[in-house]
């Protein structure tokens, strides 16, 4: 069982931070490629607007309502206004969003515990019995008068020895991992959105201005 | 939540499919801000159900967009969609004292003034 401190160093760190990167990398680019294509979606569309309405207030006719001396300025209002200006969506002012990865985070979590557990169990016991039989006989007559006697000792001794052990050994890992990437709007790359170019031809020589 | 502004390409510029898109918008709360002579729509939505828009089998192509105020028609845009979004709030009941809305689906949910 390798230490813990190896299974540590033993986390696919180098992977992980290249897996991370290339998903960051095709990310960035599809998303790139998207308002690329929407910057050039935009700059087809084409949207009309009025920028400008006239209103042109002149003198009236000077009216005296009836039953009033007291004569009334009136105006006269004309409306008109400026030939519409077609402009593509971009010109007006849509422009795509870019995106861009700003922050990437991998968090790695792991935690380890080992437990050994070792518990030995001894026993040693001994028994002693001893026991001591006594057998007496008399006997007794008239020309004879005597006995015997017997004196029977036995003693036991057993002993035992119980030997017990375990070893338990428990292991546990848990892991978790955490990729966070913070995306946020940026400005368009200058390179990247059509510059407007303007002729005006009405100047000789013709100006012409970049925006 | 933070709504942002979309393009929105349809698979095909048919009237049933941009109403659907739009009731796609119109359900999660956003607004269609305007049509395009081609059929796109320029919506804008909680950037929460950006990916439900964009695996929608009936949008071609969804990206963000965003209004540049010192665009040549940025004015006249802006108040294009101020237009739209008020009137497709009043036509869903929007209450301004209380910031919600009665219904979603009324008849005529989708007001929208067109652009020539």
């Amino acid at each position: 069982m390798a230490s813990i401190g190896q299974q540590l160093l033993d986390v696919p760190f180098p992977d992980m931070v290249f897996k991370l990167a290339n998903a960051i990398a095709q990310g960035q680019r599809r998303l790139d490629r998207a308002s690329l294509e929407t910057a050039r979606a935009l700059a087809k569309l084409k949207v009309s607007v009025i920028p400008e309405l006239y209103e042109v207030i002149e003198p009236g006719d000077v009216k005296t309502p009836n039953g009033s001396s007291v004569p009334v300025t009136g105006v006269k209002v004309t409306m008109d206004f400026a030939d519409p200006v077609s402009y593509t969506l971009l010109q007006a002012g849509l422009t795509p969003t870019f995106y861009q990865f700003t922050e990437s985070i991998i968090e790695v979590k792991i935690s380890i515990s080992q437990r050994t557990e070792v518990s030995t169990e001894f026993e040693i016991g001994a028994d002693f019995e001893t026991s001591t039989e006594v057998q007496a006989e008399a006997k007794a007559n008239f020309f004879f008068f005597g006995g015997s006697s017997k004196v029977t000792t036995s003693s036991t001794f057993s002993s035992h020895v119980n030997y017990e052990t375990s070893t338990k050994y428990t292991y546990s890992a848990e892991g978790s991992s955490l990729l966070r990437t913070t995306l946020k709007p940026v400005p368009p790359p200058p390179r990247l959105v059509p510059r407007v170019v303007t002729i005006n031809a009405l100047k000789s020589p013709p100006e012409i201005t970049v925006s | 939540m933070t709504v942002q502004m979309f393009f929105v390409r349809p698979t095909s510029a048919d009237d049933s499919t941009l109403e659907s898109i739009a009731d796609i918008v119109a359900l999660r709360g956003g607004f269609v801000l305007m049509t395009t002579s081609d059929g796109s729509l320029i919506v804008a939505i909680d950037d929460e159900y950006a990916d439900a828009l964009r695996n929608s089998s009936l949008v071609d192509f969804a990206s963000g967009v965003t209004l540049d105020l010192e665009g040549a028609a940025a004015e006249p845009l802006r108040r294009l969609f101020a237009t739209n979004i008020a009137t497709q709030l009043a036509a869903r009941g929007w209450r301004p004292e209380t910031g919600e809305v009665e219904d979603r689906f009324p008849p005529g949910y989708r007001p929208l003034r067109w652009t020539s």
